[in-house]
């Protein structure tokens, strides 16, 4: 009889083991978490309305909420015009122009429906011109303020600004030229191929560290606060109307049936019961210390090996012959301490060798030249030994 | 919480039902969820393998080559009952054929599960833990406990050996006088007079004695009893080399076994040493009925360690144990470089005082080494086999010189060579 004592935890046992370590991971989730909200807020990048990091316009956007203007953030060109088309009121469209080019089907997408205002915020020349239809840009100015230079009402009051940026030009008439071309504004008459819209050449004239510069906030609010509501639209590579996406060859998912993807999911639920299954071993497994053993001939293995490498021929030679003389002693009733000139003249005597050639095959030295030498004179050996057994 | 083979068919099998009905993703995991619930509760209804009270009974000693039963109880102590498989886990060399049963147990009913050992080693044999799977009712899901129900098996050495003892306690009787022999030497005494049976030698025909009486009268000699045989059992390093089929210290306690029992029904008196760097083993003063017994279980852990043996030490221990004249055999490796490091400085003082005879179970595979031709790796093999074998003769001739007896045999020779020795040296009364 024995005592019998379960040692698998029970369901609370394994509570209480797994308390420290759930605990420990949580923490450190928990600790990760906060970590990437602290750092992701407001860091999306240039020109964004939600960022607070230097590139970024949330300073603007904050001022501009102040105002009353109802500021939305969109990434492509449907959720531009749904944001234009849902807004109440006036509405005002602001294109960042320089983070993605904007391919025809995006433009006329987003303005299905024509905003109060369009304004078109650039830097690379040729990307926003192609948007209004009415102007041309190249890069130009310097590092010192300029005065507006046109009559603009908006313009009078923004002030001087630094003009380094995009600068543009138009033969359209009705098209004023700011700031030596830093801004131009063409009011929308409803000419064919012309948009019209307020473009500026620099889009670091609203970001967060440039804001308090010369009067890019006042140009900013003047520009972007007309309206009750502001559509903020960030272009992206991955519009789905974006120039080239449509024209993608299908992938193998577009070709395979809706159902085997579903099915390739189960499977791939009965694969984790499979492993559920097999994961647990019906007790643990046993093991048990077992007691040195070493093999008994293996220094003698050894030291063949190193006789072998070193070409120990004559070692080895001598060995062998004075194992077969100690034999051949026995074998012919000699004394134990017998030299080989008693041993010789009896095996001459028994086998009828010549004497000279037992000599040599016996006596010390005369080293077999190479290995096949060394064969040869253990096989001699035996043949001797084998004679005088015989005879 | 554990799941089965069919848990996992069932899911597969739900594969063609999903794809082509269900069709969603949100529908898969719903499905899934689902069946995680059906496992769950499939758990939860299986009887607990944690409420089985397990206790053991049966055999505690067994030896060697032989079997030994152990036998599990198990009562369903709990609610429900309890369908599956009960693993009674053993460590390997313990040889336990079958460690899975199937087990099915009403509440308050009882079974027995009877485990078959036939262990492969010597020494302890003790089982790891018994483990209970316990099957829901839809054999999907069930429960897992493992419960440490303690046992040991005591495996003593095996005495293969005891095959060669009829034939020697045969010529034991010859040297015994109950068969008149003509050999008498110092260590025979007269034992008594009896009437001549066919067959006696002639030549021990007592002529005085036939004048007395009328009947033609042979004297018989027995040798001395009562003497003393210390068995010295060498467990170090060099008992570790594995010879034949066992260990050199396998080969050495069978022999021992082999002597001690020849020995004890001459009416010697034999001890015990296991030693290397301390005792290992010490069996004194057995009575003869249980010398063999207490040999085996005092030998039954011993294992070869993997030291240089204590020369100085294992030859005080013999010379405190053994103050008079004995018969001292020692158990160990003719192993030339360990013995001249060894044993061989302390041998002639030893010798002077007792009889020694050192008995090593020789490699046959050094024999078969010396001898191997045919291509250059070969001959190199037989030079440095040679140089081991003309090594050992050299140093069995040191041995012969400082007085001690060689026996040097295989494994499977050495315990009958040791008894013929036995016999022989008592024979010449130099016990």
């Amino acid at each position: 009889m024995s005592a019998d004592v379960v040692v698998t935890p029970d369901a609370r046992q394994r509570v209480r083991r797994a308390r420290g370590p759930v605990i420990l991971v949580v923490v450190v989730l928990a600790v990760s978490l906060l970590l990437a909200l602290a750092q992701s807020r407001g860091t999306r990048g240039y020109l964004d309305p939600d960022a607070a990091d230097p590139r970024g316009s949330g300073a603007l956007a904050a001022l501009l909420r102040e105002q009353g203007v109802d500021v939305v953030r969109v990434t492509t060109a449907q959720q531009a015009f749904e944001a234009l088309y849902q807004a109440d009121g006036t509405t005002t469209l602001l294109i960042a122009a320089d983070l993605a080019p904007l391919s025809p089907e995006m433009r006329d997408e987003a303005l299905q429906r024509t905003p109060d205002h369009v304004v078109v915020v650039g830097g690379v020349p040729g990307s926003e011109t192609a948007i209004v239809g009415w102007a041309e840009g190249s890069f130009g100015g310097g590092e010192d303020e300029v005065p507006p230079g046109c009559t603009w009402d908006i313009a009078e009051r923004v002030g001087p600004l630094v003009d380094q940026g995009v600068h543009y030009t138009s033969t359209d008439p009705a098209a004023r030229i700011c700031w030596n071309g830093l801004v131009a504004d063409r009011p929308d008459d409803g000419s064919p191929g012309k948009l019209g819209a307020t473009l500026i050449g620099n889009g670091t004239l609203l970001t967060n560290d440039k804001l308090a510069d010369s009067g890019n906030a006042a140009l900013g609010m003047n520009v972007l606060g007309r309206d009750s509501t502001l559509v903020w639209w960030l272009p992206s590579f991955n519009d789905p109307l974006q120039a080239g996406s449509s024209e993608e060859p299908p992938s193998v998912s577009d070709l395979v049936p809706p159902w085997v993807g579903i099915a390739l999911l189960q499977i791939a639920a009965a694969v984790l019961v499979v492993v559920w299954w097999r994961g647990r071993r019906l007790g643990r497994v046993v093991v048990e210390p077992l007691p040195v053993v070493v093999r008994a001939t293996e220094t003698v293995e050894g030291r063949a090996r190193l006789y072998r490498r070193a070409g120990a021929r004559d070692r080895a030679a001598a060995v062998l012959r004075d194992r077969t003389t100690v034999r051949l002693r026995s074998l012919l009733g000699l004394p134990r301490n017998a030299g080989l000139d008693e041993v010789v003249p009896a095996v001459v005597a028994r086998t009828g060798r010549d004497s000279s050639a037992v000599t040599a095959l016996l006596a010390p030295g005369g080293t077999p030249l190479d290995d096949a030498g060394l064969t040869r004179l253990a096989d001699a050996l035996d043949t001797l030994e084998d004679e005088v057994r015989r005879s | 919480m554990i799941v089965t083979g069919r848990a996992a068919l069932l899911a597969l099998l739900l594969t063609a039902p999903v794809a082509a009905v269900v069709r969603s993703v949100p529908g898969v995991l719903a499905v899934n969820a689902l069946l995680v619930v059906v496992l769950v509760i499939d758990a939860l209804f299986a009887g607990s393998p944690r409420t089985l009270r397990l206790t053991r009974s049966g055999d505690t000693t067994t030896r060697l080559g032989e079997r030994a039963e152990v036998t599990l109880a198990v009562r369903n102590e709990g609610r429900r009952r309890v369908v599956g498989v009960l693993r009674d886990a053993w460590a390997p060399t313990a040889g336990v054929a079958i460690t899975r049963h199937r087990l099915d147990l009403d509440p308050e009913r009882s079974t027995r599960i009877t485990t078959v050992l036939q262990p492969v080693r010597r020494g302890e044999r003790r089982p790891d833990l018994v483990t209970v799977r316990s099957l829901g009712p839809l054999r999907l899901a069930g429960r897992q406990a493992s419960h440490a129900v303690p046992w040991g098996v005591r495996v003593l050495p095996g005495f293969p050996s005891r095959k060669h003892l009829p034939s020697r306690l045969a010529r034991l009787r010859e040297l015994d006088g109950r068969t008149a022999v003509m050999v008498r030497g110092q260590g025979t005494e007269f034992d008594s007079l009896r009437e001549y049976v066919e067959g006696d030698d002639v030549r021990s025909i007592d002529w005085r004695a036939t004048a007395r009486a009328s009947d033609v009268m042979v004297r018989t000699w027995r040798p001395e009893r009562d003497r003393r045989v210390l068995l010295v059992v060498d467990t170090a390093r060099t008992s570790a080399a594995r010879v034949g089929d066992g260990t050199r210290l396998d080969a050495s306690m069978d022999a021992a076994f082999l002597l001690a029992a020849l020995a004890t029904r001459a009416g010697d008196r034999v001890d015990l040493l296991a030693f290397d760097r301390a005792v290992r083993a010490d069996v004194r003063g057995a009575s003869p009925t249980d010398v063999l017994v207490r040999m085996s279980e005092g030998l039954a852990d011993v294992e070869p360690m993997l030291v240089e043996t204590d020369a100085h030490a294992m030859v005080s221990a013999i010379t405190a144990r053994m103050r008079q004249h004995a018969l001292v055999v020692l158990l160990t490796a003719l192993e030339p470089s360990a013995l001249r490091e060894g044993l061989l400085p302390y041998l002639p003082a030893l010798g002077q005082r007792h009889t020694v005879v050192l008995a090593s179970v020789r490699d046959g595979r050094l024999d078969e080494l010396a001898a191997s031709r045919g291509d250059a790796p070969a001959v190199y093999e037989a030079a440095s086999a040679s140089q081991a074998v003309g090594d050992r003769e050299r140093m069995t001739s040191l041995l012969a010189r400082a007085g001690v007896e060689v026996v040097d045999a295989g494994p499977d020779e050495l315990a009958p060579r040791l008894a013929d020795r036995y016999l022989a040296l008592k024979a010449a009364g130099r016990l």
